[in-house]
């Protein structure tokens, strides 16, 4: 389409195009300029298509609105389900974090020199405790107040060694082993995996003294925590 | 209609009994507002689906909105207001053109009767004309068929957009332009 040369005009044929109002400059100006002309009746055209826009065949929104209104906010749903999921991941590499994650192991000389006093008297030798920390000699019973050194997932009949912290530790010292009583803890046999006494106490776990490296058959949950000084034999 | 009557004329007053939950004082608000809306969803973007998609959410709001309604402009404005801006964001979401078929499907569905020949170019206009309000962005083709579509007045505009009529009417000559140019290039 040829391009309406009179700058002026533009607007005024528009506006004479959709509203019909013809100013006399405009309608002289249209008498004597063909492309206006032609701009006049295209743009005349335009406006009248623009009108017949408004025929259409409406639908009756108001059964899909109720229908909407009654079921719940499909918009939530999976944000709820994200926060949900978020949730869970959360708890689940928490659990996971505190049932794998060995005590932070410490170099030799770390070891050997304790931070807290309680610390200190855990790797203490049983000989040099005091006795209120002391159990009974040949009692398992566990000493109260007991920090959990190192809490372990063991896969079925796999070995897990003591660290190197835990087995200087541990040298001299009574591990008592929480599991579940459903599996029986059992030595791997030349291992040092001292298992004499497995009282069972009412909290449905049992207590095993373990000392070096051992496995247990069914696996489970192992949980080793610093108990009463053990007395040796 | 015929439960209507009981309904008042005062949209007002509907407006009031909607939003203490009369149900059938918003099926009035519904049944008076549905055709502009839908028009103007049409208008803007080109597809049924999506018009009556926007339709649906726009008295969806609208209900759950009506209790800070505060009248300020009138139910329709604010329908419009609420239909326009779910128009625009839904354009600007999918940064696509309206389709071009749909404009003369709609309109040849709409009132079939008449001369032929005058239906068949009426059709063709409303395509053409459909194509150039395509060219232009959601804000300037929403000016357009607001005002030439819709044929609402400046202070209308004005309040749907939330401006001022002076700014109204400077978007509306600027959009009316470039209207002009995509439609001459046509």
């Amino acid at each position: 389409m040829e391009m309406s040369c009179c700058k002026e005009f533009e607007n005024l044929i528009w506006e004479a195009a959709v509203n019909g109002s013809m100013p006399p400059k405009l309608r002289r100006h249209l008498g004597e300029c063909e492309a206006c002309r032609a701009s006049f009746d295209a743009l005349s055209a335009a406006a009248i298509g623009l009108a017949t826009l408004r025929e259409v065949q409406c639908p009756d929104p108001r059964q899909a609105v109720y229908a909407r209104l009654v079921r719940p906010q499909r918009r939530l749903r999976p944000v709820l389900a994200f926060a949900g999921a978020l949730v869970a991941c959360c708890v689940i590499a928490l659990l996971l974090f505190t049932e794998r994650a060995p005590t932070p192991t410490r170099s030799r000389e770390a070891a050997q020199t304790p931070n807290s006093p309680t610390e200190r008297m855990a790797i203490q030798r049983p000989r040099d405790r005091p006795d209120e920390l002391r159990g009974a000699p040949g009692s398992t019973k566990p000493h109260g107040g007991k920090a959990i050194a190192r809490r372990l997932k063991l896969p079925r009949g796999k070995t897990i060694p003591p660290t190197p912290a835990e087995q200087e530790r541990y040298q001299f010292h009574e591990v008592i082993v929480y599991r579940d009583i459903d599996e029986d803890i059992q030595p791997t046999g030349a291992p040092r995996f001292d298992v004499a006494d497995i009282p069972r106490n009412g909290n449905g776990y049992a207590q095993a003294r373990l000392r070096g490296e051992g496995y247990i058959p069914g696996g489970g949950d192992l949980t080793i925590r610093e108990g009463h000084p053990f007395e040796e034999p | 209609m015929s439960g209507m009557a009981a309904i008042s004329d005062n949209e007002p007053q509907l407006v009031r009994e909607a939003a203490a939950g009369d149900t059938t004082a918003f099926d009035a608000l519904v049944l008076r507002h549905a055709k502009p809306v839908y028009r103007l969803a049409l208008r803007m973007l080109g597809s049924r689906e999506d018009a009556e998609d926007v339709q649906q959410e726009t008295f969806f709001c609208a209900y759950r909105g009506l209790r800070r309604f505060r009248g300020d402009a009138s139910f329709g404005t604010w329908v419009y207001s609420i239909a326009a801006r779910l128009c625009v964001t839904k354009l600007r979401r999918a940064a696509r053109r309206p389709e071009e078929t749909h404009a003369e499907l709609e309109l040849a569905s709409a009132s079939p009767d008449g001369d032929p020949e005058e239906r068949l170019l009426a059709v063709e206009l409303a395509g053409r004309v459909q194509k150039a309000l395509a060219q232009l962005s959601p804000n300037d083709r929403l000016l357009i068929v607001l005002k030439h579509v819709e044929q609402l007045s400046h202070g209308e505009i004005a309040a749907i957009l939330d401006c001022s009529v002076e700014s109204s009417r400077s978007r509306l000559a600027r959009a009316t332009r470039l209207f002009r140019e995509a439609y001459e290039r046509m």
